[in-house]
C-alpha cells in the first residue's frame, strides 16, 4: 500500500536506527514496522486489531481493560490465600502441629476449633490455613526453578536451533514420556521429602513443558520482521535474544507459567494424597484430602474444608490464566 | 519411518537409563532391602547377584539384560515374584482406563455437539462453565467426594476397598465395583474432549460442505454424524497423546482412592517401602505404555485424516 505515513514516526524512526536504541522493542508498536520501509506501518496505524496482533502487550490502550470483574475476584481471592499463607504466624490461629486435649471430647466444630479437630487432635482450621503454605511455596518455587532453567534453555534453543535443539528435544521428550505423577513418584523415592526436595522434584517434571512453550513462542518470534531488521543492521546476536526476542516470549511464559503454577499445586497435592510430600505432622491440602477420605463418614469437614479450599484456589488461578490468555492472544497451539 | 523408529529406540533407553538411575542409589541398599536380617552370606551372594560392587554403566546394563529376559526378581515381599503381582494388577488398570475412556467419549460427543449447534447459548455457556471447572477439579479430590457422595450418603456402590473380582466370571460386580473410579477419572477427560470437540465442531459447521448438505436437505443428525464429526476430530487426536499422560495419572489417583489393586496402587505401596525392583518394572510398564500409544494415536491420525496420510505417502 504506497499510503504515506507519519512524518513524525518517520522521525522518531530515524533517530532510533541511527541510536540503535531498543530496536524493535519501542514502545509505540508502529515504530517496529516503519522500520521495514513504512507501508507495514500504515497498515499498523490504520488497523488497531493488526496493530494489537503485532504487539499486544504494548498497544497502547490500557492494558488492564475489558479483563471483566471476575478477573479482579479471582486475583483478590489468590492474593488473599497469599497474604494468609505469608502471616499465618502473626494471626490468633492455633498451632497446626500442636494436639488439642479439648478435641478428644468434642471433634465437632465449635468456637474453640472453628472447623472441628481431626483424629489426631489437631485444629483444622489452622491446618488449613498453614496448609496453603506448603501448596503455594511448592507451586510458585518450583514454577519459577522451571521457568528459568527450562525458559533459559527454551529462548537459547529456539533461537540458535541446530544441535542444541536437537539434543535439546531429546532430552525433553524422555522427561515427557513418562507421566509426571510416575516420574515425581520415581524421583522422591530417590531425593526425600523435605519442603526443598518436593520443589525440586516438581521442578524437574515441570521444566520440559515451559522449555517446550518458550521455545516454540521464540521460534514464532525469531521469524518476525523486526528480529530480521534487526539482523540485518548487524545486531550481536546476543542483543537480539535478551533485548528482543526475550521480552516478546515473557507474555506466553507468564501466562504458562501461572497453568504450571497451577499444575504444580495440583501435583504436590497428589504427591501428599499419596503420603508421598512433605511429612507429617506438617500440615498440606493433599493430605488433609487423605486423611478426610480415609477418615470420611464420622469426620465430614475433614474432607470438605480442604477440598473446596484448594478447588477454589486452583479454579481462581486457572481463570486467571484464561483471561490472561485472551488478553495476550496466546495461542493455545503454542505448545 | 526409520527416523521414528530410531528415535523411539533412542527415547526408551534414556527413559531406562534415568529409571535406573532415581531409583539406584536410593536409601536402602538393595541387597540389603532383599535380605533383610538374613546375615551377611545372603548379602554377599546379592551383591554378586545384582553386581552392586560393580560401577553404574555395568550395573546398569546388567539390570537392563535382566529386564530383557524377563528376569524381574522379588519384590520386597520375597514371597512374591515381581511377575505375578504384575499379572494381578495389570490387567485392572486397563479395565479401568478403557472404560473411562468408554464413558468419557460417550458421554462427550453429544455434549459438544449440541453446544456446536447452538453456540453461545445456555447450554453451550453451561457445559463450558461446567468443563472448566471440572479441569479445575483435580482427581484426588473429585474421588473422595464421589466416594462420599455415593457410598456413603448413598449406598449405591460398594464402598472403597470392596473385593474385585475379575470382568470375565463376575462382570455385574466387576462393574459394580468399577463404576465409581472409572467415572472419576472420565470426568477430567469428558471436561477436555468437549471443550476440542466444540471450538472444532463450531469450526467445521462454519464450512462450505456443511452449507451444501444442509442445502442438499439432510438431517442435522446426519450432518453432525457423517459430515461434521470427523474433520472435528484432529485437534482432538493431537492432544490425545498429551492426554494420555494424565490419564494415567488419574487411574492412579483413582486406584489409591478406591483401593483398587492396578498398578498405581502397587506403585504408592512399592514407593512407601522403598521396594526398588517394583518401582522400577511398574515406571517402565507405564512409560512404555504412554510412548506406544502416543505413537499409536500418531498412526491413527493418518488413517483419520486423508491430508496427513497422502502427505506422508507422497
Amino acid at each position: 500500500m504506497p499510503e504515506p505515513f507519519d512524518s513524525d514516526v518517520a522521525e522518531r524512526t530515524e533517530q532510533d536506527l541511527l541510536g540503535l536504541t531498543d530496536l524493535g522493542r519501542a514502545d509505540a508498536p508502529e515504530l517496529v514496522g516503519a522500520q521495514l520501509g513504512g507501508t507495514v506501518a500504515a497498515e499498523l496505524a490504520a488497523d488497531p486489531t493488526l496493530r494489537q496482533a503485532v504487539s499486544p502487550a504494548l498497544s497502547g490502550r490500557k492494558w488492564y481493560r475489558g479483563l471483566g470483574w471476575g478477573f479482579w475476584v479471582a486475583v483478590g481471592y489468590v492474593v488473599a490465600w497469599i497474604l494468609l499463607a505469608i502471616f499465618a504466624n502473626l494471626l490468633p490461629l492455633d498451632s497446626p502441629t500442636q494436639l488439642y486435649p479439648d478435641c478428644f471430647a468434642n471433634a465437632a466444630p465449635s468456637s474453640a476449633h472453628l472447623l472441628g479437630c481431626d483424629p489426631s487432635g489437631f485444629d483444622v482450621f489452622s491446618r488449613l490455613i498453614f496448609g496453603a503454605r506448603v501448596s503455594l511455596i511448592v507451586g510458585f518455587a518450583s514454577i519459577a526453578l522451571s521457568q528459568i532453567v527450562g525458559g533459559t534453555l527454551g529462548i537459547v534453543a529456539g533461537y540458535f536451533r541446530g544441535w542444541f535443539d536437537d539434543l535439546m528435544a531429546v532430552v525433553s521428550n524422555v522427561f515427557l514420556s513418562f507421566p509426571s505423577l510416575v516420574l515425581g513418584l520415581l524421583i522422591v523415592s530417590y531425593v526425600g521429602r523435605s519442603l526443598f526436595d518436593i520443589v525440586m522434584i516438581i521442578a524437574i517434571v515441570a521444566w520440559p513443558l515451559l522449555y517446550r512453550v518458550v521455545r516454540s513462542a521464540t521460534i514464532e518470534y525469531s521469524q518476525r520482521e523486526y528480529v530480521l531488521a534487526a539482523q540485518a543492521l548487524g545486531c550481536k546476536r546476543s542483543r537480539i535474544l535478551w533485548r528482543i526476542l526475550l521480552p516478546d516470549v515473557v507474555p506466553a511464559a507468564i501466562t504458562y507459567g501461572l497453568v504450571g503454577v497451577a499444575l504444580a499445586i495440583v501435583g504436590e497435592g497428589a504427591l501428599s494424597f499419596l503420603g508421598q510430600s512433605v511429612r507429617a505432622p506438617t500440615p498440606t491440602w493433599g493430605n488433609m484430602i487423605a486423611l478426610g477420605s480415609d477418615t470420611m463418614p464420622t469426620y465430614t469437614s475433614l474432607l470438605f474444608a480442604p477440598a473446596i479450599a484448594m478447588f477454589t484456589f486452583i479454579l481462581a488461578i486457572n481463570f486467571i490464566g484464561d483471561r490472561l490468555r485472551s488478553l495476550l492472544d496466546v495461542r493455545e497451539a503454542v505448545l | 519411518m526409520v527416523r521414528r523408529v530410531v528415535e523411539v529406540l533412542i527415547t526408551l533407553f534414556l527413559l531406562t537409563l534415568l529409571t535406573y538411575f532415581f531409583s539406584s542409589k536410593m536409601p536402602g541398599n538393595e541387597a540389603a532391602l532383599t535380605c533383610g536380617f538374613s546375615g551377611t552370606k545372603c548379602l554377599a551372594y546379592e551383591t554378586k547377584v545384582l553386581y552392586l560392587d560393580h560401577p553404574f554403566f555395568a550395573r546398569y546394563f546388567h539390570w537392563l539384560s535382566n529386564l530383557f529376559s524377563g528376569t524381574l526378581g522379588y519384590s520386597a515381599d520375597p514371597t512374591q515374584p515381581i511377575t505375578t503381582l504384575l499379572a494381578r494388577s495389570y490387567p485392572v488398570t486397563l479395565e479401568l482406563v478403557i472404560l473411562s475412556q468408554i464413558m468419557a467419549v460417550v458421554v462427550s460427543l453429544p455434549l459438544a455437539m449440541w453446544s456446536s449447534l447452538r453456540p453461545n447459548r445456555i447450554f453451550d455457556r453451561l457445559s463450558t462453565t461446567a468443563s472448566f471447572a471440572a479441569l479445575s477439579l483435580p482427581v484426588f479430590i473429585l474421588g473422595p467426594l464421589l466416594r462420599y457422595v455415593f457410598t456413603v450418603k448413598v449406598s449405591a456402590f460398594p464402598g472403597a476397598g470392596a473385593n474385585l473380582p475379575s470382568f470375565w466370571s463376575h462382570p455385574i460386580s466387576n462393574l459394580d465395583v468399577m463404576f465409581l473410579p472409572a467415572i472419576t477419572i472420565a470426568i477430567p477427560s469428558i471436561a477436555v474432549y468437549q471443550r476440542l470437540l466444540r471450538a472444532d465442531m463450531i469450526a467445521t459447521l462454519e464450512e462450505d460442505f456443511i452449507v451444501m448438505a444442509r442445502a442438499k436437505g439432510l438431517t442435522t443428525w446426519r450432518i453432525l454424524l457423517r459430515h461434521a464429526l470427523r474433520p472435528s476430530t484432529f485437534t482432538l487426536l493431537t492432544v490425545g497423546g498429551i492426554q494420555v499422560g494424565s490419564l494415567i495419572v488419574g487411574a492412579v489417583i483413582a486406584e489409591n482412592v478406591f483401593f483398587l489393586p492396578g498398578l498405581g496402587y502397587q506403585l504408592n505401596i512399592a514407593v512407601a517401602k522403598a521396594d526398588l525392583p517394583t518401582i522400577q518394572i511398574i515406571t517402565i510398564i507405564v512409560a512404555v505404555a504412554f510412548i506406544v500409544i502416543n505413537r499409536l494415536i500418531d498412526a491413527l491420525y493418518a488413517v483419520i485424516d486423508p491430508r496427513v496420510r497422502r502427505a506422508r505417502t507422497v
